[in-house]
């Protein structure tokens, strides 16, 4: 069946003229329910079979702003009164939760709970009110969706239809895509999963298609009359409602089943929704295989046996890494998070997260990490705990879905984790371990496994939660464990089809020349079935062993490319320096400062100086290279200023150590350049960043700083027979000394070029003050100095 | 806050400072009251720019000056929000903040601006430029006037700063 929500309540509010200036519209409630129950009625008429109640902005938090969070409970079950008047047994109630209008930590200054607890007071408030639905509706940021839905699932037994908002980018403000929200908000239990206001129709038609690809449950969508246009002052949102209707067919083929209006709907487009879709049946989708998917707040990954194999990075623990466990200890993140970095650089696509660290509050360092990991990537990230109060809290803070690591068929972790993931709607990893211990052979193994799956079912988890671990045991130890886990592996296959995980290096514990075992035995698995190792993703002979085994296994069709890989393998700082042979020294250099590495730029170079490559060829094909493909890049706008500078610093650190290992160098230089932002101005950024720029290219800057006389600038050029002089104001009101510098450069019979820039600039202005080049920006100016010098 | 005598352009300071130009001429046309406001970041910020610069960070230094004259704009905004709290309750309205430089409003008048919002107080002093240092600075006049029916029409638009009344046209973050 198609359901057909209501329209816009407040513009309705308006017009009948009873909201005065200052005054909270949920407070018509309580002050004139008959008002809200008329509004009400005109949906009911016009078709509407689920009304929302006038509850938008009426939770705790959004009413302090009246200083009326005491009357929330009050306000929402008024509200539902004065629905159930209009309804009669024509449509369903669904009491609705608009946004608090704050951030979520660490986005902004609202804690987790406390929007929880805000939420929580609302639900339940429409719950006892009467409501036949919850809608969570206009979201903006998935973590407030996920307090408010956890709450409407803690509070109240009704469904929850949760509605996000979407940007003309396709993402909510926060950054989450609808596939990612569709996953992660089915997982969590809701029951209704769709999208309101932002945009119009049309725009909304491939988020709905988006979402519904990625659930089975119904999904929801509320567009505004059309995208808003400010008229006179005013937002008008243009669409008519037999325009609006129009589109109804077109959202229904593409998913949604229950559909309603937003900003600038009224009654008459509810109307012609309710007689465009008269017709139109509910369009039957045949379910997809669930496969195992997993999200952070702005990217989904998928884990399957028919695609590539996923890594998940291991080194965020701190077992046996005794460094890493004292900065945890000392309250210090800063390793934790570089790890976290390289880590996605070097290739995971998930983060394995542990805290296990003795003598401090697991608890609070595991919600610490995954905040504060969450914010600075987008991998998916994996809790690694054997305790369930971490667990949760690490669950709790994380916006998004994540792995549980990991439940075993020991009772106690059934009992605990399993609930833990069903209500976050995480996924687990299942790992074949009994109460009497590790199983003896693969069939026991199996029978673990049954054992963990069937309890998670029963718990109502479902295919495409489970991951499944290998369990790699000690070949020194036991002759078959190898064999062992390679059959393990293939039985998965066979019995269940989810995809398979392990972490390796226990394989070749207590043999010499480990790397080999392991790699060998990774390329074993990955043919056997393996789909997402646990491992070190810097370690270059697995990475190795996974490149091959994806062009042989046909998951790198034909090795197209493995034939680009072994060149661009994009490894961490420190194994870029070490190990890369591959890549010939200048351009390992050259990619050290396109990519702003300031911390490798000077072994490279010492290391190309010890291979007696010149110093020349190092400033030119290296540096200079990567300035102009930089140049080019930011002239292109793909990339912005603080990347051009931290190239800039990389150059320096370049330019340093030739300088230190090749006094030559610092004798070359291919001009003269003075600088200065000119009297009467002391805005300085800019030409300073031309400064740079061009001192870090092989210019002799002289800078003479800011606010500088005429006359200082004059005996500078002449003093030091410059090539080229840059001067620069920012202001209107100070860029009249530039004709004057000008002026008085000319007359001293001074023949430097000059080069002008500054905000307030222009190529006009240039040319009337007799200037030889107008640079708007550093990258011009270091192109045109680079010209100058040439001829 | 100030009396403004909106036809002779004047506000009641002691000695009266009397504004140039046509375009707070026309900002402030229906103005009774205005509010002279200064807020400044301090020095110490300008000198690690400035620091960093000269270390070799260059893309930290440019970060951190973005960042400073984010947060200027951002706590003037927030005083202008806290205003407006207060003066709405008075039965005011408020223009959006308008500075020196603005349209051809002269920043000559930078002197009286700093005299009489007491922005010397908070260590803000000028250049013989009229250049505010510390650079992360700022001077404003928000006009106030009051509630009438021909006003309300255009509040929200009024509020906020506009792209349309800046002559800057090749600005980057124009709209």
């Amino acid at each position: 069946m198609i359901h057909i929500f209501d329209g816009a309540m407040g513009t309705i509010f308006q017009q009948m003229d009873i909201l005065p200036q200052g005054y909270c519209p949920e407070m018509l409630n309580i002050d004139n329910p008959s008002a809200v129950t008329d509004v009400h009625k005109k949906y009911v008429d016009a078709g509407s079979n689920i009304i929302e109640t006038n509850t938008f902005g009426a939770s705790p938090i959004k009413l302090s702003h009246y200083n009326l969070s005491h009357m929330a409970r009050e306000i929402n079950i008024a509200a539902v009164k004065a629905a159930k008047k209009a309804a009669t047994n024509k449509a369903k109630i669904a009491g609705s939760m608009g946004p608090t209008g704050k951030f979520i930590k660490p986005l902004g200054e609202l804690d987790f709970e406390d929007a929880f607890e805000n939420y929580k007071i609302q639900a339940k408030a429409l719950a006892d009110g009467g409501a036949d639905y919850i809608i969570i509706e206009t979201s903006i940021d998935l973590q407030e969706m996920r307090a408010a839905l956890l709450a409407a699932k803690e509070v109240t037994n009704l469904p929850v239809i949760c509605q996000l908002s979407f940007s003309e980018d396709g993402r909510t403000v926060t950054g989450t895509d609808p596939q990612t929200a569709a996953i992660t908000l089915d997982a969590m239990g809701a029951d209704i999963i769709g999208v309101n206001c932002s945009l119009g129709p049309k725009q909304l038609v491939p988020i709905v298609k988006a979402i519904s690809e990625n659930t089975e449950k119904p999904v929801s969508v509320q567009p505004n009359a059309g995208m808003p246009q400010l008229i006179n002052g005013r937002t008008i949102f243009p669409m008519t409602p037999s325009d609006f209707g129009d589109w109804a067919p077109k959202l229904v083929q593409a998913g949604a089943t229950y559909i309603g209006g937003c900003c600038g709907t009224t009654p008459a487009h509810i109307s012609a929704i309710k007689k465009a879709l008269l017709n139109v049946k509910e369009p039957s989708f045949k379910p997809l295989r669930r496969r195992l998917m997993l999200s952070s707040r702005s990217k989904t990954v998928v884990i399957d046996k028919e695609l590539p194999t996923v890594l998940i990075g291991e080194r965020i623990n701190p077992t046996g890494r005794k460094k890493l466990a004292a900065e945890i200890k000392n309250g210090s993140f800063m390793s934790v998070k570089k790890e976290a970095m390289n880590q996605v650089k070097a290739g995971a696509a998930l983060l394995d997260i542990n805290m296990g660290v003795g003598g401090i509050d697991q608890i609070q360092a595991m919600k610490r990490a995954i905040t504060e990991i969450s914010q600075l990537t987008d991998a998916p990230l994996v809790i690694d705990t054997s305790d369930a109060k971490v667990l949760e809290a690490g669950l709790r803070a994380y916006p998004g879905r994540a792995l549980i690591n990991s439940v075993s068929a020991e009772r106690e972790r059934l009992d605990t984790f399993i609930p833990l993931a069903k209500k976050y709607g995480a996924a687990i990893l299942c790992l074949p371990l009994t109460d009497e211990g590790i199983p003896k052979n693969p069939s026991e193994r199996i029978d673990a496994m049954d054992i963990i799956i069937k309890t998670a079912k029963n718990a109502g988890l479902r295919d495409g939660d489970f991951l499944l671990d290998g369990l790699v045991m000690t070949v020194a130890a036991d002759k078959n464990a190898c064999n062992q886990t390679i059959e393990t592996l293939h039985k998965y296959r066979e019995k269940y089809g989810y995809p398979a995980t392990m972490g390796l290096s226990n394989i070749s514990f207590g043999l010499p020349n480990r790397p080999l075992i392991n790699s060998t035995f990774f390329a074993m698995c990955l043919c056997a079935g393996l789909d997402a190792p646990i491992m070190n993703p810097y370690d270059e002979t697995m990475q190795n062993a996974l490149m091959a085994s994806m062009a042989l296994l046909g998951k790198d069709p034909n090795g197209r490319n493995y034939s680009k890989i072994e060149v661009n393998l994009a490894a961490p700082k420190a194994a870029a320096v070490a190990t890369h042979t591959e890549m010939n020294p200048l351009e390992e250099i050259k990619q050290a400062v396109i990519d702003g590495d300031t911390d490798s730029v000077s072994v490279l170079v010492k290391k190309a100086l010890e291979k007696n490559i010149e110093a020349n060829d190092i400033t030119e094909k290296s540096l200079t290279s990567a300035m102009n493909d930089i140049g080019v890049d930011f002239g292109a706008g793909r990339i912005f200023l603080p990347q051009v500078l931290l190239s800039a610093e990389a150059m320096r650190k370049a330019f340093t150590t030739l300088k230190e290992n090749y006094p030559a160098a610092a004798d070359s230089n291919k001009g003269t350049v003075i600088l200065a932002t000119v009297k009467g101005d002391v805005h300085d950024l800019g030409k300073n960043i031309v400064g740079a720029l061009l001192e870090n290219n092989g210019f002799r800057l002289i800078d003479l700083g800011k606010d500088v006389p005429a006359e200082e600038i004059v005996a500078s050029a002449i003093k030091n027979d410059a090539d080229i002089v840059g001067l620069c104001a920012l202001m209107t009101t100070t860029m009249t000394e530039i004709d004057n510098v000008i002026r008085q450069l000319k007359e001293s019979g001074n023949t430097s070029k000059i080069i002008v820039g500054g905000a307030a600039l222009t190529q006009d202005y240039a040319d009337e003050a007799g200037a030889d080049f107008y640079a708007q920006d550093a990258v011009i100016a270091l192109n045109i100095a680079n010209k100058i010098v040439g001829k | 806050m100030y009396d403004y005598d909106n036809k002779a352009q004047t506000i009641e300071t002691e000695p009266k400072f009397s504004l140039q130009g046509s375009s707070i001429e026309k900002h402030l046309k229906e103005c009774e009251k205005v509010i002279l406001l200064a807020a400044t970041l301090g020095i110490e910020v300008e000198e690690k720019i400035t620091s960093l610069f000269e270390e070799g960070k260059y893309g930290l230094s440019i970060i951190l000056d973005a960042a400073a004259t984010a947060a200027i704009e951002q706590s003037a905004d927030l005083m202008e929000k806290a205003i407006g709290d207060q003066v709405n309750r008075m039965g005011y309205k408020m223009k959006w903040r308008f500075s020196p430089g603005y349209g051809d409003w002269p920043i000559q008048q930078q002197p009286e601006m700093i005299k009489h919002s007491h922005g010397d107080a908070i260590g803000i002093h000028l250049t013989e430029s009229m250049m505010l240092e510390p650079r992360k600075s700022i001077t404003a006049v928000i006009g106030l006037y009051k509630l009438k029916d021909s006003c309300q029409k255009n509040n929200n638009a009024e509020m906020t700063h506009n792209c349309e009344s800046c002559n800057r046209l090749d600005c980057p973050a124009r709209r």
